[in-house]
């Protein structure tokens, strides 16, 4: 299977970890991700707040790119994948608007007929690669641990693959993998995103979903985002409860026997459960 | 500008789910119900000095819940932009100097760099700044710190076209 690889700035800076072991699954599960050449950030949630029209202009230019390599694009990051794919459904809406923004892109040389479709890295894997093919390629599995799957928003909304409050791709994986999954009713609840820099009274959220994770016995907290790795990561120290977050396709690809300094450092803290 | 946005909310009939669905509702001065419905009756004037689409998380709950399909987060968005050209600011100064900096960074290299995008967010802030370097630390651990942006090819030009991006009529 080929696709378009999207990174997203995150995953190419201090999310490096998320990127390796994202490499290395693909990998052994032959998947075949060609990166985006001189791809550009999607916009995030900013832009559309400040200016809305550099935003579609951004994602665009990221959209005609891949579009030269007739695949498919994929992200693993959920910001990335609902700024992308709302400019996608807001071209398809508005003709006029598709044609004035394409006249404009012409300056760069580009120019985007709207084939492109983006999707997540969990939802390829659930859909296109299937359960099937993974458990072949499974060399252990994590018994006796239980994980809380978080999903956090914008992988099933507005645009999501699954139903917007209640996916389970994610449970489907970790349950595969032999982990123990805790019924979160917090995995579509809201990390807080960038506003955790500004807003103090975001902080609640992410207390909200650690309180709830440490009630329901959670060894470690899953996650497929790395804005929201961060965010419920980075404030434990304030909140005062400890819980390890990792990325799904570290696990995955602990599970696929792939040896642990290739999946990054967040991988430590699970290791540690690890009898 | 205004009216556009009244467009998008007409057919609002005050149920109430966005105010109950969001999750900074606490922490805003309007719910979101009643700045609909002061939109629609024209006190644009309270809206748009409200907290309230300054707080917006872009979570999407209140728009998949609509029982009439508004865009609700889409609101909130231009009505931050409607702000910005009346130059009213927010209450919490930081909100803006973070979305700032991240603007101006991507207008440098057509990607986001986090360590002077975080710098930017926060030096007219040092307490939180302190404050933040304080959680970072423990953080940083399982982290990798890049010490160079990584830049698009032609960055100049990027800016240029974004700079038209006001001149579309959409």
């Amino acid at each position: 299977m080929k696709y378009t690889y999207y990174p997203g700035c995150s995953v190419k800076s201090t999310e490096i970890g998320y990127e390796n072991s994202l490499k290395a699954c693909s990998e052994v599960l032959e998947i075949e991700l060609n990166e985006l050449d001189d791809w550009n950030c999607c916009g995030a949630t900013i832009f559309p707040k400040l200016n809305r029209k550099a935003y579609l202009l951004l994602s665009v230019r990221n959209l005609a790119l891949a579009e030269n390599y007739g695949k498919d694009i994929v992200t693993v990051c959920n910001g990335c994948l609902t700024a992308l794919s709302k400019t996608n459904f807001y071209l398809q809406q508005n003709r006029d608007a598709f044609e004035k923004i394409n006249r404009v892109l012409e300056k760069l040389g580009l120019n985007y007929q709207g084939k492109i479709k983006v999707r997540h890295f969990l939802e390829i894997l659930i859909k296109d690669i299937g359960q099937k093919k993974i458990e072949e390629k499974i060399k252990k599995r994590i018994r006796g641990v239980r994980v809380a799957p978080y999903y956090g928003c914008q992988y099933s909304r507005p645009f999501g693959p699954e139903h917007p409050e209640n996916p389970h791709y994610l449970e489907n994986l970790l349950i595969l993998l032999g982990a123990e999954v805790v019924d979160a009713s917090f995995k579509t609840n809201c990390c807080g995103g960038i506003l955790t820099i500004a807003e103090d009274n975001s902080h609640k959220l992410i207390k909200s979903i650690l309180e709830d994770a440490k009630r329901l016995k959670a060894d470690f907290i899953v996650t497929i985002c790395p804005l929201c790795e961060i965010n419920l990561q980075l404030f434990q120290k304030k909140i005062g409860i400890f819980i390890p977050v990792v990325y799904f396709t570290q696990i995955l690809g602990y599970c696929l026997g792939i040896e642990i300094s290739k999946l990054g450092k967040e991988i430590y803290s699970f290791k540690g459960l690890l009898k | 500008m205004v009216e556009k946005i009244i467009d998008k909310v007409k057919i609002c009939i005050q149920c109430g789910t966005c105010s109950s669905s969001c999750p900074l509702n606490f922490a805003m001065d309007i719910p979101v119900r009643k700045l609909i419905a002061l939109l629609k009756a024209g006190y644009s004037k309270q809206v748009l000095n409200s907290r309230t689409f300054w707080l917006c998380l872009s979570c999407y709950f209140c728009k998949v819940r609509c029982p009439k399909k508004i865009d609700l987060p889409e609101v909130m968005y231009n009505l931050h932009e409607v702000c910005l050209k009346q130059n009213i600011l927010p209450e919490n100064k930081i909100t803006l100097q973070v979305y700032r900096a991240f603007i101006k960074v991507v207008n440098l290299f057509g990607r986001n760099f986090e360590p002077l995008m975080f710098f930017l967010s926060l030096y007219k802030s040092p307490k939180k700044l302190l404050k933040f370097l304080n959680l970072g630390i423990f953080f940083l651990k399982t982290k990798n710190i890049p010490l160079l942006p990584s830049k698009i090819k032609d960055s100049r030009s990027l800016k240029n076209l974004l700079k038209e991006a006001d001149l579309i009529e959409i």
